[in-house]
């Protein structure tokens, strides 16, 4: 009686242990809500966080599914709804923080001749300024965790060493920006002390809401992509933090 | 007749041929102000811009000394003031646009634990769009002269593959010089069909009051401290940069557009 209790014990704490908690922002459309629905498969602790998640029908359906999907509201652009989402959630141990949200900004409002203060601010807002601040804020939350990783969505389109074309220069160079902040962020002295890794890692060309309009057959589907971001994530270690790698594996060139 | 016509129209080819244009923004002080005086030297006509000239005394008395350059008030961050400027100078083929004007910020504001959006709005808007926003409203000007080139200054800052302290002096500053090479960049490949060269430069570790402030000073100090000890640094002068820096754009071709060189020639990594 005693060594089964002692089983079922060692099995709880077990399964405690295995109960690791992710945070994904924009977890509301795309590469977001795949990576929230596939966690919260996988029987993890799953935080969403999108901009309105009372509104969105698909995120309320997934956390209706899933007990273990709490919804959030958060706009990465809000810097003092970032603080207070991170008060709240204070003690809570996150072993992966997703910076997923982002926009591309369109893709006619940033050509040479058209190109337009607006756009630009808000592109530069979501996908450099937005991360940097969930990095900081959520910090001690990620390093209090087992895994200790915050992996930061970025994009080939970021890649300074193979630009072939004009193409979406906003979205373009904030995704070079993202890069270099968070290859700062990665050897900075208080990530390197909680020992927080900091993946920068690129999605591959997928089929969402994201990439409408554009040839979908050089497109992988959103599973595809986030079953390789997985099994990435699954390997990150500190000697693949700060560095640029595509969901297949392979490290880039910035 | 007809060879006197002929002989004028060459003299008169010959003489404007001569006589290039350049625009430099930010010219005021440090490595700006340089490139107007060098220029200018050079018998080059110089349009040189900066937000409020009429506090600027030194490039009053520089445009004061020198005919061919002509002073112009233009912040990079203000769209009217952009178009406007276009638009007074439209039919006037300039030959070099060096997109010069920058910040680098107070580093006290762009630390961890300390991130604000003010700050981070101002240096993308002076760092990245306002260059982008200049040669897009002055690509035309630049298309229509013989030398055709756009040069931005930038910053070994957005070497991402060079960064070696995390969050050192100033993140922002990184940031927008990463994302201001990547703009750039793309859009070097968009102006080729035009004939346009894009460099984008790193002027080196140069004296100027933005390096002080880059060592930690904060714009008053850096602005007072012009014997600053840059603790076993030897900084370059604006002379020496801007005089390497005119060289590498002399020889600037579209088919190396768009690359990220050093003030030596030397590229630089991304």
């Amino acid at each position: 009686m005693l060594r089964v209790t002692a089983l079922l014990l060692t099995l709880f704490a077990f399964t405690t242990a295995n109960a690791a908690t992710v945070m994904i922002t924009g977890a509301s459309r795309g590469i977001g809500f795949e990576f929230a629905k596939r966690y919260a498969e996988r029987g993890w602790d799953v935080i969403a966080t999108s901009r309105s998640p009372a509104d969105d029908a698909e995120m309320q359906a997934l956390a209706a599914e899933f007990e273990n999907v709490s919804l959030e509201t958060l706009d990465v652009t809000d810097l003092d709804q970032i603080d207070a989402l991170a008060e709240k959630l204070r003690g809570t141990a996150i072993d992966v923080l997703i910076n997923n949200a982002g926009i591309s900004g369109g893709r006619n409002t940033q050509d040479f001749g058209e190109i337009d203060y607006t756009v630009f601010d808000d592109v530069m807002s979501v996908n450099v300024l937005g991360p940097l601040k969930v990095t900081e804020a959520f910090l001690d939350h990620v390093a209090a965790s087992d895994q200790k990783k915050i992996i930061n969505i970025s994009s080939g389109e970021g890649r300074l060493s193979n630009v072939r074309g004009a193409r979406q220069v906003f979205y373009r160079a904030s995704k070079s920006a993202l890069n270099m902040v968070m290859r700062n962020v990665s050897l900075h002295p208080d990530v390197q002390a909680k020992g927080v890794i900091i993946g920068i890692l690129t999605p591959g060309f997928v089929d969402t809401d994201f990439t409408s309009g554009l040839p979908k057959q050089i497109m992988i589907d959103v599973e595809t992509s986030v079953s390789r971001s997985m099994a990435m994530i699954d390997k990150y270690d500190l000697e693949m933090s700060g560095r640029y790698f595509a969901n297949t594996g392979d490290e880039m060139t910035w | 007749m007809k060879k006197i016509i002929l002989a004028a129209l060459i003299g008169l080819t010959s003489a404007s041929a001569s006589a290039s244009t350049v625009l430099v923004t930010g010219s005021n002080r440090g490595i700006g102000l340089e490139f107007v005086k060098q220029y200018a030297a050079d018998g080059w006509d110089v349009i040189a811009t900066s937000r409020s000239p009429g506090d600027d005394a030194d490039l009053q008395a520089l445009a004061a000394a020198n005919t061919n350059i002509s002073v112009e008030q233009l912040d990079v961050t203000d769209l009217a003031e952009i178009a406007a400027l276009a638009s007074k100078y439209e039919g006037t083929p300039i030959d070099i646009a060096i997109n010069n004007a920058g910040m680098i910020g107070d580093r006290k504001r762009q630390t961890w634990g300390d991130l604000n959006r003010d700050l981070f709005e101002q240096m993308m808007a002076v760092n990245v769009f306002g260059p982008l926003k200049v040669t897009e409203a002055f690509a035309p000007h630049v298309g229509a002269s013989e030398e055709k080139k756009v040069v931005v200054i930038s910053s070994v800052s957005g070497s991402i593959a060079s960064v070696r302290g995390g969050m050192p002096g100033a993140p922002y500053y990184s940031i927008s010089k990463a994302a201001v090479n990547m703009a750039m960049r793309g859009t070097a490949m968009g102006l080729k069909e035009q004939g346009i060269a894009v460099a984008i430069l790193h002027p080196g570790g140069v004296d100027t009051r933005m390096l002080r402030q880059a060592f930690g000073l904060s714009k008053a100090e850096a602005e007072a401290n012009e014997d600053f000890d840059y603790r076993g640094f030897s900084p370059l002068t604006t002379e020496d940069s801007v005089a390497q820096m005119r060289d590498v754009i002399a020889g600037l071709s579209v088919e190396r557009s768009g690359d990220f060189v050093q003030y030596d020639g030397t590229e630089m990594p991304w």
